[in-house]
């Protein structure tokens, strides 16, 4: 970042690549230097200075582009000026139209304070649309990294309480063998696994994909080739002996060496050929909008036939699907195709009515963008209306200006300018103002992009790959001709109609009901976008505050986590892991600052957790029924640490360990569900329903908002770390430390990691970071909106206030001689204001009504991102309203004021 | 073969270049530079302007790319230099002419009063 041009010369660029292609290469480098030589010229010392700079190289750059494009207009590689008499009559108009330019520039060099105020009015417009647009453009528009992608699609379950959710391998098989819509299916996990070289250890994000993810996708591979099913194959049985890396990991840890494919390197504590690599971009499907995207594939390998035996309700659900549509079908025909399959299943009572289960299958593109979209569009819809704000509000600088250059304008009809010449000079002056105002914008767009990304969108897909490209410039290059026209076309249609010759005569006289009319107009316009802004801005604020109001059931303040994972090569028993995470816990407990150390499987609100099939003594399941409980490990003190309150019992202590008896904890949910009234202390659940794995319940503690902070709270149930083996046969090795420090929990990072590092130097250590930052991960997607929203809903308002001031202010000037005479002939100077200050209000009000009418018809489209108030929020409504009234009083007050002083001698003697 | 003449008028970023380069080489910026020390800062030539008349002057063959390169020690190596052709003198005097000849005629009229 650092190392980059200033914002100026990158913009110079930028435009250079306006001028045909072999002329940048001709010329390109010198023009940049005698740009940057220009640049520090003396005379451009300074604001003013560098304000004059930006004049010269603007009109420079402008005119001169014209020139040369029309010299070598057929652009490709003909060097040679055309001079074949078809091309004469071209020539006489672009002639007059690098004229008509000269005197635009000319005549708006010398109003330099209505340049300013009009481009800078339009270079916000624009910029900040262009900045939206090039964001949209990235992460909407631009077509997924696969071939074909609109054939691709993801399948998904979803039962009762789970609205989204994994698939099952026997749902896969199932699919894979009755489908009569997909080519084929890819599936695939997520997992993390460790290199394990001992001198850059890392633990990283890895996926288990079947061999044939890369055909499904259709995505060529960058080096080497993907699995082959014989791999998969073997890799069931044994560990795989092949691994395919990512671009991301094969730059990362191996900068790009493209002698790494057929090498071996060290992962999970075994040797590993590298076969592969993928291209640069590719992301599997659920690895958009995350951090961390995969370092790692391995083989994964399923028969391809159903299982014999479908399980009850799917079986486990854990993995991920993609599947390539079948030629000529759509993503609709898949959906019902597939949830045929299902309905065979539950017909075959696999699936109990009362889980409620279906397949959700959507396109790719739906499913990894569909969640962001709204909010895009209403930032979208909200800088366009920014947009029309300036445009509304150059529109009346420009009518304000004409009424002033009428005189100048009969004079130069009453030469022979024809009617037709003087539009287009309007509109050339409109144009060169918005193209100022568009290169101008261009600079604040890409200052813009860069302060979206530090903003940390939260998860926003493919945000790394948003750019100021050729799409997003000729966008602004599109939106800048359109703004020229929207504000350019009301001061020329009015010279086309108007009728010149009276201006010469009568100056400075009240202007007439029509100008008046097109202001007002203006003005309500721009007062209505800005009212549906802000109440757009004030129903986000209050989501916002609603989400952050959200007691998650934890206090995560001054705690630190960190994840690890042990390789079960050096940690083969459930002993050496349990001795392991015993003994890092008690000498992180003894680093100064340290209060509580203990450790989790996954920090609620770090990513979301699944369920376990259950039995619970004394509650009979319905037919059919779903028993189960979402799966958490603690180890002693992590109740403790997270501040989660113990509605009842007793929370885990050292001597649950694998020679105790086992005990469980379990969250109020499932209290209600299953215990209902009764005491659950003491009561067993049994791991699987499986008898020998019955754990008593010890302790029932508050719910806790795991997946999500507005995601329906799951039954849950907490088992300790030394017990888990007990519950299903192996120990855990990935856990997460939790540890409450007295204060700035970051500084305890450092000793952590030494403590970590002494006890086996090869583990690497991941997601360092406070659950403060979890937390507010969580709500980054709606910080991000609403911060965006209310500075585009600043900006309108202020805007729109310039705009009302600038209306009024002109009308008092122009009113000048009338006000005058009405003081003279005995008028109050309260009179006289309050005159001023009705006709203002009478526009703004229209204004603010139309702006409340439509808000009302307009917020609805904000319910997906909503949460807590209701689009049609009436305190919303009305603080707007009232908020709105006072400032447009204000905003007509002040310059009216200024009616009252008219000296009436003066006013009265001035022509 | 075409006449000096049949150039004529030329713009007048092409006659200052032209003048520019009839005192000696120069590369593109001690151009822009020079013409502005000629003009005493009444013509500026923007690095627009520069480079659309260079690749105007060279294309119509009144000047060309030299080989001389910056001094050594100084870190130009990418600036090109120029000098005036043979015809590009031809067009110069010719335009020098003509506008000379238009300023004895002009000159004639306002002091000699000749009505219409």
């Amino acid at each position: 970042m650092t190392h980059l041009p200033p914002l100026g010369e990158r913009l110079y660029r930028l435009l250079l690549s306006l001028y045909p292609k072999w002329f940048v290469e001709r010329h390109g480098t010198r023009m940049v230097e005698a740009f940057r030589e220009q640049r520090s010229e003396a005379c451009y010392d300074g604001a003013k200075g560098r304000l004059r700079f930006g004049w010269d190289i603007g009109s420079d750059l402008v005119i001169n582009l014209m020139r040369v494009r029309r010299r070598y207009s057929d652009t490709a590689d003909t060097v040679t000026a055309m001079s074949n008499d078809g091309s004469k009559t071209v020539e006489v108009v672009v002639d007059g139209m690098i004229q008509d330019l000269r005197f635009a520039f000319r005549t708006l060099g010398r109003a330099p304070m209505f340049t300013l105020v009009a481009v800078l009015t339009l270079a916000i417009g624009i910029g900040s649309t262009a900045a939206i647009f090039g964001v949209v453009n990235g992460v909407l528009l631009r077509p997924l990294p696969y071939g074909q992608p609109e054939e691709v699609v993801t399948i998904w379950s979803q039962w009762i309480g789970f609205p989204k959710t994994w698939v099952s391998e026997a749902e896969y098989r199932n699919y894979l063998d009755q489908n009569q819509s997909l080519e084929d299916i890819a599936i695939w996990y997520h997992t993390t696994v460790n290199f394990t070289n001992v001198d850059n250890p890392e633990r990283v994000s890895g996926v288990g994909a079947s061999e044939n993810l890369m055909e499904v996708l259709d995505v060529p591979m960058a080096a080497g080739r993907f699995f082959t099913r014989d791999e998969a194959f073997r890799a069931d049985t044994l560990p795989a002996e092949v691994i395919v890396l990512s671009h991301e990991g094969w730059t990362r840890r191996y900068g790009r060496d493209p002698s790494i494919v057929g090498s071996s390197v060290e992962i999970n504590g075994r040797l590993r050929t590298v076969i592969g690599v993928t291209p640069a971009g590719f992301r599997i499907p659920t690895h958009f909008g995350v951090d961390a995207v995969a370092d790692v594939y391995f083989p994964y390998y399923l028969e391809r036939t159903p299982v014999s035996n479908f399980p009850v309700g799917g079986g486990s659900h854990g993995r991920y699907m993609a599947g390539r549509l079948r030629d000529g079908l759509t993503v609709e025909d898949a959906r019902r195709d597939i949830n045929r399959v299902v309905d065979l299943r539950r017909a075959a009572g696999s699936y109990p009515a009362a889980q409620q289960f279906n397949a959700l299958v959507s396109s790719a593109q739906d499913d990894i963008l569909g969640a962001i979209r709204p909010a895009l569009i209403a930032l979208f819809g909200a800088v366009g209306f920014v947009l029309l704000i300036a445009c509304a509000n150059v529109a009346n600088l420009m009518l304000a200006r004409s009424q002033g250059r009428r005189s100048e304008l009969a004079v130069r009809a009453a030469l022979g300018a024809g009617r037709g010449r003087l539009v287009r000079q309007m509109l050339t002056e409109s144009l060169v103002l918005s193209a100022l105002g568009g290169v101008l914008g261009i600079a604040v767009a890409l200052a813009g992009m860069q302060a979206f990304q530090a903003l940390d969108p939260g998860n926003l897909p493919r945000i790394g790959e948003v750019s100021i490209d050729g799409t997003v410039l000729l966008f602004s290059i599109a939106m800048t001709g359109v703004t020229a026209l929207l504000f350019g076309a009301l001061p020329a249609i009015k010279i086309a109609r108007g009728n010149l010759k009276p201006s010469m005569a009568s100056r400075g006289s009240a202007g007439g009901v029509a100008r008046e009319g097109w202001q007002g107009t203006l003005v309500a316009l721009e007062m209505a976008l800005a009212v549906v802004l802000v109440i757009g801005a004030g129903l986000m604020v209050q989501t916002f505050a609603s989400l952050v109001s959200i007691d998650p059931g934890f206090d995560g303040d001054n705690v630190l986590t960190m994840a690890v994972s042990l390789p079960a090569a050096s940690y083969p028993t459930s002993s050496e892991v349990n001795g392991f995470f015993r003994e890092a816990t008690r000498r992180i407990g003894e680093i100064p600052g340290v209060q509580i150390a203990t450790a989790t499987r996954i920090i609620p609100l770090g990513s979301q957790i699944g369920d376990w099939g259950l039995a619970v003594e004394g509650y009979q399941p319905s037919d059919g029924e779903n028993v189960n409980g979402d799966w958490q490990i603690a180890a002693p003190g992590y109740f403790e640490a997270m501040d989660i309150p113990v509605i009842q019992g007793r929370t885990f202590n050292p001597s649950d360990d694998e020679e105790g008896a086992p005990v469980a904890i379990v969250n109020e949910a499932l209290v209600r569900k299953y215990f209902g009234a009764q005491d659950p202390i003491g009561r067993h659940i049994f791991m699987g329903g499986d008898p020998n794995r019955g754990f008593t319940v010890v302790g029932v503690v508050g719910d806790v908002r795991h997946n999500g902070l507005t995601a329906d709270i799951k039954r849950k149930f907490y088992i300790p770390h030394a017990q888990w083996e007990y519950g299903t046969g192996s120990p855990r090795r990935s856990m997460s430390f939790v540890v409450r420090a007295a204060a700035s929990p970051e500084q305890l990072a450092q000793p952590i990691r030494s403590v970590i590092r002494e006890m086996d130097p090869s583990l690497s250590i991941a997601d360092v970071r406070t659950v403060e930052d979890v937390v507010s991960a969580a709500v980054a997607q709606p910080r991000f909106t609403v911060v965006l929203m209310g500075a585009f809903s600043l900006v309108a308002v202020l805007l729109a206030l310039v705009g009302i001031y600038g209306v009024i202010s002109y009308g008092v000037s122009q009113r000048t001689r009338e006000i005058g005479l009405r003081m003279a002939l005995g008028a109050e100077q309260d009179s006289v204001v309050a005159l001023m200050v009705k006709r203002g209000l009478g526009m703004t009000m229209v204004g603010l009504a139309v702006g409340l009418v439509a808000a009302y018809g307009l917020t609805r489209f904000l319910s997906s991102l909503l949460y807590g108030v209701s689009p049609q929020d009436l305190m919303t409504f009305v603080t707007v309203g009232i908020g709105f009234a006072f400032v447009a009083l204000a905003a007509t007050y002040i310059p009216s004021r200024r009616a009252a002083r008219v000296d009436p001698m003066r006013a009265l003697s001035s022509d | 073969m075409s006449e000096p003449r049949d150039f004529l008028p030329l713009s007048r970023s092409m006659l200052h270049l032209l003048l520019a380069l009839r005192e000696g080489d120069r590369h593109g910026y001690a151009v822009k530079k020079r013409v502005e020390e000629l003009s005493k800062g009444v013509v500026r030539m923007g690095p627009g302007t520069l480079y659309a008349t260079i690749q105007r002057g060279e294309e119509q063959k009144f000047i060309a790319e030299t080989d001389q390169r910056a001094p050594l020690g100084e870190d130009q190596s990418q600036r090109r230099y120029y000098s005036l052709t043979a015809l590009g003198t031809q067009v110069l005097v010719a335009e020098v002419e003509r506008i000379g000849s238009l300023m004895d005629h002009a000159r004639s009229v306002i002091s000699g009063g000749t009505g219409g």
